[in-house]
């Protein structure tokens, strides 16, 4: 059964010991690989004894609490989008007006595809990687996709708040999502106007944001909607319309007032559901993938509102506590394919290729496509990421790095991209002959002890180590460099490598 | 060569067979393959093996419609093309007093004639992309100009058509073969199918390796049912298929010659998949190379060359396995290229144009309208015929389901199948 082992580690914790801080004398050198690898994409071997030492309530607080700005990509500064929206109410013909809409979604589109290398060029440094793994997971909550939202601004600007609210209060960020004009423009909210309301934002703000379903009612729907009229976005700029705000008393949760939209949020919070919501998110993210039960994800909460409901206090006590480093959730979290991909450019020392296809193409395959989730609910993950398909894409983004880039066949943009990125000093795309010679020169028990430990675990199972020297040692003669580089290459394509 | 995994059952009548024989299940492995272990435990009936088959062929790049369907009595063609136009004297293949097909299509007019192939004339979509990579997602999510899907329309096909995921299928084929690097957007969809990408460069086959097998398999999780053993499931589901899949390509012997060009390799394989039963219903091939900015008139001869002989070699490939009226096959291309030549000798990228579409069941030879090349200087052409017009004709009467639920709305299908 499937559950199994959270219910079975579950029973060696009270719900009030759970988060507890592991005593530091258990932190050993694997939790804090466990750490590393569950915070950011990979454990960087240099790091591990400097975390060992400094012990997860610091180290997630370094990670986390300055969070760095993503630097705004160059394609969309050089959009000019607000200058074409005016000329689009200039046009003086419908064809005009046209042009220029189709001219404009191209060039958008164009420039989600740089902002994709830009933000995986940015991630993929060891030093950022915590920061914005924890943006995607609040991208996976308060979702907009390229799909339904063409401007590329505002969907960087929409991410950069994620960012920006890591170590702010999540009411806070919950407050800025509501005025963010991707996602006024994703649920609708522009439409909701005083006497006409539009639910969809409300809705979501309590089932996808805040509280869970069926933690509040239709008739809260109704009125929390009321209390968001007039909020406009468009393109990448906010505002309120005045004339359409509904002023009036709304009825929410039992209490009559006359609530604006930022003091619903606050009301929201003091909701119980509140308490459990992003808890439950988290665990699921970070921790398992099977369902952790309310109570303990009460205790976690209410130990998380001491700390002003910061996204980084949750992290900070979830991933040093007790729970967290039991065995059964150890090694057990599907990467997700952003993860796999990063992870992999981490632990070869490898450069992201800076050319959009490629990378785009490679996330796409193995089910992640940059910024364009299939709904709002977001990645589902988990058990969802792997099927054959999906398995197979993985693997060949294993064997793509294991081959050098072919510049003959790559446009200007692309070509020039790579150049720069070598001059940079960041121009390590694939793994080279030379670092398959050196690590051929070691012997085969070696290889397999080296291999398994940096890539799997200290805990791989002799059997499998066995398979790894003999299929080394059987190399036919003048082939062992390539041998070696097959059994690098298929480390990282076998199952236990897709877990973290 | 001779590995202990040689010994894995090639079809799923031969593994019922085998485990009848009391071979068992756990024979092959530690941990046997889901499918093996689920439909033997159901003793699932066989499912049907006559059902139709859709090949598709991507001609990557934006394929040049007017010097492939050329339009040799319009003034206008010439007019536009002034160096590169096909006159009626450089052996061009007439089929009928205004159109013929290129010089080098000497097999597919021969097909044309006997009735087993279909053009569809200028077909696009209303306001055309001209990036390569954005009309190519149109083409194969099926979507409108300005709308994005996260499926492609094949992926939604399955979604539709076959219920279930890998897990619970009792079928060891894929739903769907793509031969090509990546898997193809069309494929994508919102459940998971079995998906499998052959390698035409047989990259893969190194992992036949025993030992690298069983590095691949990954090692046991425990006796609890955890995220280990479920990617070793999968891996393994996965690792089946490509041994089944490798062992029927290097045992094929195609009726046929095919030329040695990637799309004739692509193609042999393809029809070897089919001549051994597997039940897959979807093939994916792609030959690239058709985006001629530049000194066309070789490249694009010999590119029609390869596309008239390797669709010709499979076609006879096919009858003589008396599978022909199993087998629809399809070209596509993200777009036409601009009735304008530019100059480089050469041309660039347009919008609507011709497609093919072989296989006994063709009815009407020539469907839709010839495009007006009254145009202007390098304006494009625009659509007669739109392409998921030729997906809901294809979805309604050759792979018998409801195009509706695929492509959102209903169009009015077209008479080259009756």
């Amino acid at each position: 059964m499937s559950g199994s082992n959270v219910s079975a580690a579950l029973k060696d914790f009270r719900p009030e010991e759970a988060w507890k801080p592991l005593p530091p004398d258990q932190f050993d050198n694997k939790a804090a690989i466990h750490l590393l690898r569950r915070l950011g994409f990979s454990a960087r071997p240099e790091w591990v004894a400097e975390v060992q030492k400094a012990g997860p309530d610091k180290t997630v607080k370094a990670m986390l609490q300055r969070p760095e700005k993503l630097p705004l990509p160059r394609a969309i500064a050089d959009l000019n989008n607000t200058q074409r929206y005016l000329q689009i109410r200039q046009s003086r013909s419908p064809e005009e007006r046209q042009e220029i809409q189709r001219n404009l979604r191209r060039d958008n589109l164009q420039a989600m595809a740089d902002y994709g290398v830009d933000w995986l060029t940015f991630a993929r440094d060891e030093d950022n990687s915590p920061q914005e793994k924890m943006v995607m997971f609040l991208q996976d909550i308060f979702v907009v996709n390229l799909q339904k939202i063409r401007n590329a601004e505002a969907l960087y600007n929409h991410q950069q708040l994620m960012r920006l609210y890591i170590n702010r209060p999540y009411t806070d960020l919950v407050k800025a999502v509501s005025k963010s004009p991707a996602m006024i423009q994703f649920l609708d909210l522009n439409q909701n106007q005083k006497g006409k309301p539009n639910e969809n934002f409300a809705r979501e703000l309590m089932e996808l944001f805040t509280l869970g379903e069926g933690n509040y009612t239709e008739e809260d729907i109704k009125e929390v909607a009321r209390a968001f009229t007039g909020y406009k976005g468009q393109g990448a700029t906010f505002r309120i319309q005045r004339n359409q705000v509904d002023t009036g008393k709304k009825t929410i949760f039992g209490k009559k007032d006359d609530f604006t939209g930022d003091e619903v949020i606050d009301w929201i919070f003091e909701q119980p559901a509140a308490l459990t919501f992003l808890p439950r998110e988290f665990c699921k993210y970070y921790i398992a993938e099977e369902a952790i039960p309310d109570s303990y994800l009460r205790s976690l909460g209410y130990k998380w509102r001491l700390h002003q409901f910061r996204p980084m206090e949750l992290a900070r006590i979830a991933l040093s506590s007790r729970l967290f480093y039991h065995p059964a959730f150890r090694g057990n979290l599907i990467k997700s394919p952003t993860q796999f991909y990063l992870g992999l450019l981490q632990e070869l020392r490898l450069d992201l290729t800076p050319i959009p296809q490629t990378v785009g193409g490679a996330l796409r395959n193995m089910g992640q496509p940059f910024y364009n989730p299939p709904n709002v609910r977001g990645w589902v993950g988990g058990k969802t990421w792997i099927n054959s398909s999906t398995l197979a894409a993985r693997r060949q983004t294993v064997q793509t790095l294991f081959n050098p880039i072919n510049l003959d066949r790559l446009n200007a943009d692309d070509y020039l991209a790579v150049m720069t990125a070598d001059v940079n000093g960041r121009g390590n795309f694939w793994v080279t002959e030379d670092l398959i010679r050196q690590l051929a020169k070691m012997d085969s028990i070696q290889i397999a002890g080296h291999l398994t430990e940096h890539f799997i675990g200290a805990d791989t199972p002799d059997s499998f180590k066995a398979d790894l020297i003999t299929f080394i040692d059987e190399a036919p003669s003048g082939g062992r460099n390539q041998r070696v580089r097959d059994a690098l290459m298929t480390i990282l394509q076998s199952p236990p490598y897709h877990l973290c | 060569m001779k590995s202990p995994f040689s010994s894995y059952p090639t079809t799923r009548r031969e593994f019922l067979q085998r485990s009848g024989q009391g071979l068992g299940l756990l024979a092959f492995s530690s941990v046997a393959p889901r499918f093996l272990t689920e439909s033997a435990a159901a003793q699932a009936p066989m499912p049907e093996k006559d059902r139709s088959i859709l090949v598709l062929v991507q001609l990557a790049g934006g394929n040049d419609g007017l010097n492939t369907v050329i339009p040799y009595q319009d003034d206008q063609y010439y007019r536009l093309r002034p160096r590169l136009g096909i006159k009626a004297t450089d052996g061009i293949h007439k089929l009928n007093d205004t159109l013929a097909l290129n010089p080098a299509c000497t097999d597919m007019a021969r097909l044309y004639k006997e009735g087993n192939l279909s053009i569809v004339q200028n077909v696009g979509y209303p306001n055309p992309n001209r990036s390569h990579f954005r009309s190519s997602e149109i083409w194969e999510t099926a979507s409108n100009s300005e709308e994005f899907l996260s499926t492609g329309w094949l992926g939604r096909f399955f979604d539709n058509a076959c219920p279930g995921s890998p897990e619970t299928s009792d079928s060891p084929d894929p739903a769907a073969v793509h031969i090509s690097g990546q898997t193809p957007q069309a494929f994508l969809s919102q459940d998971p199918h079995n998906l499998f990408g052959v390698d035409l460069r047989n990259r893969n086959s190194g992992n036949t390796n025993p030992r690298q097998r069983s590095l691949l398999e990954g090692f046991d999780g425990g006796m609890e049912e955890n995220n280990l053993s479920f990617l070793q499931h999968t891996m393994m589901d996965a690792l089946v298929a490509q041994d089944r899949i490798q062992s029927i390509l290097s045992r094929y012997r195609p009726k046929a010659s095919y030329p040695g060009n990637s799309l004739g390799q692509s193609l042999r394989r393809v029809a070897g998949l089919i001549a051994a039963g597997m039940e897959t219903r979807v093939y994916f091939v792609s030959h690239t190379g058709y985006d001629t900015h530049a000194n066309q008139p070789g490249t694009h001869s010999r590119l029609m060359r390869e596309l008239s002989a390797s669709l010709a070699a499979f076609q006879k490939d096919l009858v003589a396995h008396k599978l022909d009226d199993q087998v629809l096959t399809m070209t596509f291309s993200e777009f036409g290229r601009r009735p304008s030549e530019n100059a480089s000798i050469g041309t660039d990228h347009g919008t609507a144009a011709p497609l093919f579409v072989m296989g006994k069941a063709i009815r009407s030879p020539l469907v839709g309208q010839s495009p007006d090349l009254n145009v202007k200087q390098n304006q494009d052409l625009t659509h007669s015929t739109d392409f998921r017009q030729v997906y809901s004709t294809i979805l309604q009467k050759w792979l018998d389901t409801d195009p509706k639920p695929v492509l959102g709305t209903t169009w009015s299908p077209l008479p080259f199948l009756a």
